[in-house]
């Protein structure tokens, strides 16, 4: 038994040693290179009206760009 | 699927017989198709892995890399397909797992563009329009889907005793999921550009997937591929992201919405919606960190008590209406000119969160870091749950994050022998679980630096007003803080039925036996779909 504790040990620690060191450096999620850490001036996150305009804008060029013959309809 | 090889029903695993596979590997060797670089967080392609000669498994030739100018000179749609069951409360399930690669081409130019690496789990004989199926991802940006494959809602998970630090009775091992989802739920597992086993196609390499409108493109070619190659298009469609997969759900519905692939629900988990409103993004002093003081609130008290205390609602009912009210309106005028915060809001703040009123007066806005670094000395705190702490010093403080050194090791140790003993997919390169993709990400969406996605996620809900989402969190995340996703989502509009369900778990709250088992009924109810378990 203990015998087989201390392989479990042993194979904890190698999982332990092998990937971690790679994961944690990248795997911080939300974050951002040290380029982008400082915080543009930027307006207030869109809310109700202004989001609306936001996502009416954001679906014209959608469409826009999906209207390839610039003719008004969506080209095949 | 080019590669669908006959399937025979097993039980789970099985080990490989040595002969055969030497045999079938003798075959297959010296096939590679990759090109490009080799990865740089992979180790160098180890000799070919024995190949199963079993019904159903797939020897993967291509050598894949997760390097940014790495591509593949062509891909092929092979995968494994293998018949298994789990049993749920006594009752058997039985479903194809298939595991392989989908191609990706462009839209505009109809090219082949990325090879995604996917396990699918099927189960059942229901009409597709009645079977919904699901697309699971992680995020990072740079992460395998691993986490959310072993440690979530597919039929086999990696059983741990997290978030114990205590060392485990037995080694963590995989066991057939009671909490799967699989009986609701047909479930697509799928990475990421340059992780995993997904790559670029030549003449793109992985780094031209490296960034927000990319690689949602990227994934949007995946859904619609799997859709038409398994006549799956009649099928309610759901999107589940994990983190960073939240803002690429949103980006990605509007997509999917915008080329005629209706979504019938997204389902966030710990998302990080707009990386403009998280303070934890940023260097300290920018933004207020209001988003984090009822995780503060919620942190301190496990800490103090042990465990959540299990009337904690309305103390975090308190802790939101104070970060919206007193603590917002002080901080801004901290942030802009330095005027101090009163005494009542420096005392709240003391008594919720156990650091002095000195500690707040110089840190009024106090980051996640900053307050991980101050609430327990000695002790480095988990970013992405803190309920695990680590002595400094020690093995599992050495990462930065313990509670991702709690389980990082088990993941990516066991995801490999999974694909090739129980799935009977074989590759010749190592699994990337992760990649260091974050310097090379292309964060800038709709004009900013750093992505807002919820006009994603409102252009999606304009374009399908039935489309529903759900928001699960945990209180004890200091990455994505529940509050913040919240707030987020709170800029939908009060008419908007986004479901919010948050659990006393960290990040990745599927990993607490407990909350998992919650989070299931959260989503029967979310799906209210017909079970095909027997």
């Amino acid at each position: 038994m203990k015998t087989m504790l201390s392989i479990f040990l042993i194979l904890s620690a190698a999982q332990l040693a092998v990937p971690v060191a790679a994961h944690e450096q990248i795997g911080v999620d939300a974050q951002v290179p040290a380029a982008l850490r400082n915080r543009p001036a930027t307006s207030p996150p869109a809310a109700g009206a202004a989001l609306q305009a936001q996502v009416l804008s954001k679906l014209e060029a959608q469409f826009h760009a999906a209207d390839l013959d610039g003719n008004g309809t969506l080209s095949p | 699927m080019a590669t669908r090889l006959p399937a025979q029903r097993l039980p789970h695993a099985g080990s490989l017989s040595w002969l055969s596979s030497l045999l079938l590997a003798a075959g297959v060797a010296g096939c590679g198709g990759g090109g490009g670089d080799s990865a740089p967080a992979a180790a160098p392609p180890s000799a070919p892995p024995p190949v199963a000669a079993l019904p159903g498994s797939y020897a993967d030739p291509v050598t894949y890399s997760g390097a940014a100018t790495a591509s593949l000179v062509s891909a092929q749609e092979g995968a494994a397909t293998v018949q298994a069951r789990v049993t749920l409360d006594g009752r058997p399930l039985d479903y194809t797992a298939t595991t392989g690669h989908l191609t990706a081409t462009d839209l505009q130019t109809g090219q082949p563009a990325a090879s995604f690496f996917y396990i699918a789990y099927t189960a059942g004989t229901q009409p597709a329009a009645q079977r919904p199926v699901t697309f699971f991802y992680n995020g990072g940006p740079g992460s395998a889907s691993l986490w959310l494959h072993l440690g979530s809602f597919g039929p086999r998970r990696m059983a741990t005793n997290f978030p114990s630090t205590a060392p485990p009775a037995s080694p963590p091992q995989l066991v057939d999921n009671q909490e799967t989802l699989l009986d609701h739920s047909d479930l697509v597992f799928v990475d990421a550009i340059g992780t995993g086993y997904s790559q670029a196609i030549a003449p793109r390499t992985n780094a031209q997937f490296w960034g927000v409108d990319q690689d949602a493109a990227a994934f949007r070619e995946f859904v619609r591929r799997y859709l038409a190659a398994n006549n799956r298009q009649a099928s309610p469609l759901y999107l589940f992201g994990e983190s960073y997969g939240g803002p690429r759900s949103a980006v990605l519905a509007n997509l999917l919405e915008s080329a005629g692939v209706r979504v019938a629900g997204v389902v966030l988990q710990s998302p990080a919606m707009d990386y403009n409103a998280n303070c934890g993004v940023f260097n300290p002093g920018q933004l207020s960190c209001e988003g984090y003081i009822p995780s503060y609130t919620a942190v301190s008290a496990y800490h103090q008590n042990g465990s959540l205390p299990t009337d904690f609602s309305t103390v975090l009912d308190q802790a939101r209406a104070f970060a919206a009210g007193p603590y917002r309106s002080e901080v801004k005028t901290f942030l802009a000119n330095g005027t101090p915060p009163g005494d009542a809001t420096v005392a709240q703040l003391s008594t919720w969160t156990g650091l002095s009123a000195l500690t707040w007066r110089q840190d009024f806005s106090m980051t996640p870091g900053a307050y991980r670094e101050r609430r327990l000395p000695g002790k480095v705190m988990g970013r992405y749950d803190a309920r695990v702490t680590a002595p400094i010093g020690s093995a599992l403080a050495a990462g930065g994050d313990p509670s991702l050194t709690l389980v990082g090791g088990v993941f990516n140790n066991n995801i490999k022998p999974y694909l090739q003993n129980e799935l009977r997919y074989t590759a010749t390169t190592p699994y990337l679980g992760s990649n260091n993709v974050l310097g090379q990400w292309n964060f800038g969406h709709d004009g900013k630096a750093v992505p807002d996605t919820i006009p994603d996620l409102a252009a999606a809900l304009t374009l399908n007003p039935a489309m529903k989402v759900l928001a699960m969190g945990g209180y004890h995340d200091l990455a994505t803080p529940f509050y913040q996703t919240e707030l987020d989502l709170a800029r939908l509009g009060a008419g908007s039925a986004i479901q919010i369900r948050n659990y006393d778990s960290g990040h990745m709250g599927y990993l607490d036996d407990r909350v998992r088992r919650l989070q299931k009924a959260d989503l029967r109810a979310f799906y209210n779909s017909v079970s095909v378990a027997q």
